[in-house]
Formats: C-alpha cells, sequence, structure tokens
C-alpha cells in the first residue's frame, strides 16, 4: 500500500489531533483494532487480515466509516442530517450492514430513516466497495487474488488447474 | 343437388372465415397488460460497479452445471476475444457473459453482463407455437425441453440474441439460456447464483418496482454519474433484469433503438391469425380444388344450375 503523500499525511495527522481532542464526539485511533479479520467469503476464499491500524494511521475515520465514528461526514449526502451526529456504540462494517439477500422494499413512513438508507449494501459489497475505489485512486491492491487467496473449493469454482 | 350445395357453403365459409380472422385480428396495444406479475423478481445490474471479475460466470458455470471451458474464469484475456467482429455473447455452454469496453474519456474500462433479460413480455414465449416458454409469477422466462420442437423462432424473435441451440443433440433438440436459476433459487424465494457471487453488489435482486425506485434514487444522489435512464423499465415492454450506467448505453454495447413496445405485438397480431387460417384454409383450397376440377366432372346437373354454379 502506498502511503499519501507527506503533505496529506500532516493533514490528517493534523486533522486526526483535532478530532481526537474532542473524545466525547469522536473516536479515539486508540480505541481501534490493530487488525480485523475478514472471514465472510470463507468458503471460496481464505480469511483476509485487514490492517486497521495502517490505514487508521494513514486515511480519517470517516473515509470509510461514514459518519459513524462521530467526526462528521465525509460524504455530502450523509451530510444532509449527519454533520453533528456522535459516534456511535458499534462501528464496525458488520454493525450495519448484513449479508444482504435481497434489496430491501424502499421506506414508505416518511421519516428521515426510512427516506434514507434504502440502498444500503450488503457487507460483501460495503467492503468491496469501500475497498476497491480507494485501493484504485491509492495504488493499494485491486487484483481478485491480491486479497483473496483462492480455497480449495474456491479453486474449483473459478476451475483454476493446480 | 345435396353436393352443390355444400359446395357453394365451403366456399361461403372459406370467405367469411378470412374475413373474420382479419376483424377478429387483436389490435396493437390490447397485448400489453396480460402478463404483468406485481410482484415479480429482477435484478437491477449498476455497471458503475462492476469491476469485471467474473464471480458471476464462475458461479453461473456451477450452479447450472454447464461444460468447464477451455480457460479458467480468472482469465481476463477472455475480454479480447471476439468472434466474427463482435464480443463474446451467450451460448450453450455459458448462459451469462461479462464485457469489458473501453470507452473513450473514461479512465478505466467499463464492463457489462450479458444473460436473459427476463422480459415481461417475453419475445421468445410469443414467438413459440408449441408454448416451450413460461413466464413465471417470480419473474423468470423458463423453458421446457420437453415440448420444443427445435425450430429456432425464439432465437430469431430474442431482441438480446440470447437464446442458443444445442447443436450436439440435433434429435432432442433444447434451447439453452439463463433460466434465473428458477428450479434451484428464485422458486424458493433465493437470489440467483449470479448475484450471490458479485463482490461489489453490481448486482442487487429484489422486486422489479423496488428495483427501479433504488435505481431512480442512486440517479438522484449522483447525478454526474449516471445516465438518466434505467435500460429495461420499458425496453421490449419493460425487462426483469435491468441497467444503471454512467455512459450511454449504446456505448458499452445496448442496442438503444429496441422498442418500448413488446417486441412481438406485431408477430402476435400475425400470430393470431394462424390457428384460423390453419382452419380456413383447407376449406378454401378445397374450394379451388373443387372449382379448378369442376369441368372434369360429369354433368350431373341441369344448365340453370351450372350457371348459378359459377357466379
Ligand atoms: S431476453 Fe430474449 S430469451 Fe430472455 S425473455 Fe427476453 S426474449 Fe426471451
Ligand atoms: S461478479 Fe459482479 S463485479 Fe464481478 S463481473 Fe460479475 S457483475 Fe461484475
Amino acid at each position: 500500500m502506498k502511503r499519501p503523500k507527506p503533505g496529506a499525511r500532516i493533514f490528517y495527522l493534523l486533522l486526526g489531533g483535532i478530532l481526537c481532542s474532542f473524545p466525547a464526539l469522536a473516536m479515539d485511533i486508540d480505541d481501534a483494532p490493530e487488525s480485523v479479520t475478514i472471514d465472510y467469503l470463507q468458503e471460496l476464499y481464505e480469511p483476509v487480515t485487514f490492517d486497521h491500524r495502517m490505514h487508521a494511521e494513514n486515511y480519517a475515520c470517516n473515509s470509510c466509516h461514514h459518519h459513524t465514528t462521530g467526526d462528521g461526514p465525509h460524504n455530502a449526502v450523509c451530510g444532509k442530517c449527519h454533520t453533528t451526529s456522535p459516534a456511535v456504540d458499534d462501528v464496525s462494517c458488520s454493525g450495519c450492514h448484513e449479508e444482504k439477500k435481497t434489496a430491501p422494499a424502499p421506506a414508505t413512513d416518511g421519516t428521515a430513516g426510512t427516506l434514507y438508507h434504502i440502498d444500503k449494501p450488503g457487507i460483501k459489497g460495503a467492503l468491496h466497495l469501500q475497498c476497491l475505489g480507494c485501493h484504485a485512486a491509492e495504488g493499494g491492491p485491486t487484483e481478485c487474488q491480491e486479497c483473496h487467496a483462492l480455497t480449495p473449493a474456491g479453486r474449483k469454482r473459478f476451475l483454476v488447474k493446480e | 343437388m345435396l353436393e352443390k350445395i355444400s359446395r357453394r357453403s365451403i366456399l361461403k365459409n372459406g370467405l367469411a372465415g378470412t374475413i373474420g380472422a382479419l376483424l377478429l385480428r387483436p389490435k396493437a396495444g390490447e397485448s400489453h397488460d396480460i402478463k404483468k406479475y406485481p410482484n415479480s423478481m429482477g435484478v437491477l445490474v449498476d455497471l458503475t460497479r462492476c469491476v469485471g471479475c467474473r464471480s458471476c460466470e464462475a458461479a453461473c458455470n456451477a450452479e447450472q452445471k454447464l461444460p468447464e471451458p477451455m480457460q479458467p474464469f480468472t482469465d481476463m484475456e477472455v475480454f479480447e476475444e471476439t468472434e466474427h467482429g463482435r464480443q463474446r455473447r451467450t451460448d450453450e455452454t455459458r448462459y451469462t457473459v461479462v464485457n469489458r469496453y473501453e470507452v473513450p474519456g473514461q479512465d478505466h474500462p467499463l464492463f457489462r453482463k450479458v444473460q436473459c433479460n427476463h422480459c415481461q413480455e417475453p419475445a421468445c414465449l410469443s414467438s413459440c407455437f408449441v408454448n416451450a416458454y413460461t413466464k413465471t409469477p417470480e419473474g423468470a422466462v423458463i423453458y421446457n425441453a420437453d415440448v420444443c420442437v427445435g425450430c429456432r423462432t425464439c432465437m430469431v424473435a430474442c431482441p438480446f440474441y440470447i437464446p442458443t441451440f444445442k447443436y450436439s443433440s440435433a434429435f432432442s433438440p433444447q434451447i439453452m439460456k439463463c433460466v434465473f436459476c428458477y428450479d434451484t433459487r428464485l422458486k424458493f424465494g433465493k437470489q440467483p447464483a449470479c448475484v450471490e457471487a458479485c463482490p461489489q453488489e453490481a448486482l442487487l435482486f429484489g422486486q422489479r418496482d423496488d428495483l427501479i425506485k433504488i435505481g431512480r434514487r442512486r440517479i438522484e444522489e449522483n447525478k454526474d454519474g449516471y445516465q438518466d435512464h434505467i435500460y429495461g423499465e420499458y425496453e421490449a415492454g419493460g425487462t426483469s433484469w435491468m441497467y444503471l450506467s454512467s455512459v450511454p448505453f449504446e456505448e458499452v454495447g445496448f442496442d438503444t433503438n429496441i422498442p418500448h413496445e413488446p417486441i412481438l405485438d406485431s408477430v402476435k397480431n400475425f400470430l393470431g391469425i394462424v390457428p384460423m387460417v390453419l382452419t380456413i384454409w383447407p376449406a378454401l383450397f378445397a374450394g379451388f380444388h373443387l372449382l379448378a376440377t369442376r369441368k372434369e366432372q360429369p354433368r350431373i346437373s341441369d344448365d340453370k344450375n351450372g350457371q348459378e354454379d359459377a357466379q
């Protein structure tokens, strides 16, 4: 993984510093796990060890956690409601993104919570959509097998001969 | 006398039948809402999300127990393959293919997954005169090889070039195409294998009506990122599989000249006459035959009757 330019690093560190000075609002980098093991796809792929610390040191929390870590949303669409939202209890991806089987019926009751979030990706989609675009822009790994080593079942599925 | 009456009535019926057939022809537009299932399922394919990983192709091959291709599904060189100058199409060994498009002005290639679109008013179904096709309430267009006579009309009728013929079995004809995993999944409310396999959620399974709302929302929230159109919402009378794209659809291999009316409205009108033609024509030809052979018949009747006959 390519590190961001020194300027950007300083900016993020400063940003992190500022955010950390409001512990009641935003989460601290030290609260974050060192690494996260992702094993939703273990039938076809070996589990992936995600270097959370490395990412947290180089990028703002809201680059990935939307608004849930309490540092204000990065995405303007989330900003419509969440500019001052505090940190939530469970900031893990799977805290919000379930394993999706079917698109949920868009809400009809008109409340904000049901008006938005009608198109929330499932956990697999959320992770890939979040990682892959950034990896392409930042020079991270983008080939499937750079992150996902195939299991024997995976090799069978993709018809990869030993 | 008796013979003459029947001869004349044959001709009369023939004429009445032909006129009747013309009058009873179904009017264009009448057939539009015949097969609309309100809760039919569908898939929304978002080209802005697809990365061309071919996981969907691999999943389909395994689910449908299709023959193994020469190259593994991890091989990305297939995107270079062309046949008669066109990109890969579905065939009897693959119900879905993903093709790559280099679109001018885009900094990365785009990918488009192709499979049966499971039309609301399937041309394959309407064109099939032995009713080998069924549109299920869940939205799948399925096929019954037992009644298929192998005439391949459906292959010509489909606006998306989907049904293909299994040539290896000339004596038990079989059309091969995507069936929306009907037997193994859809029937039980489960998403198709390709959708389940897609890492990018470029394929989203749900009720067709909900998918249209979700598609509109994606366009609305990212107007610069999407064309303001859901391909398949209206094309060919509407399809269960629909598409979103960041670039004009014709630049990623879509036929944008497909009419919004069901393809086979006109053909259906024609087909409506077929059964009548089948019943009328024997009478007509019998009449012609009788007229033509009239002179050779022994003239048992008197002159007056004969003149009447000729009128
Ligand atoms: S895409 Fe072609 S094969 Fe599929 S339902 Fe429509 S007409 Fe039939
Ligand atoms: S599995 Fe999804 S991302 Fe991969 S090629 Fe198929 S549609 Fe595209």
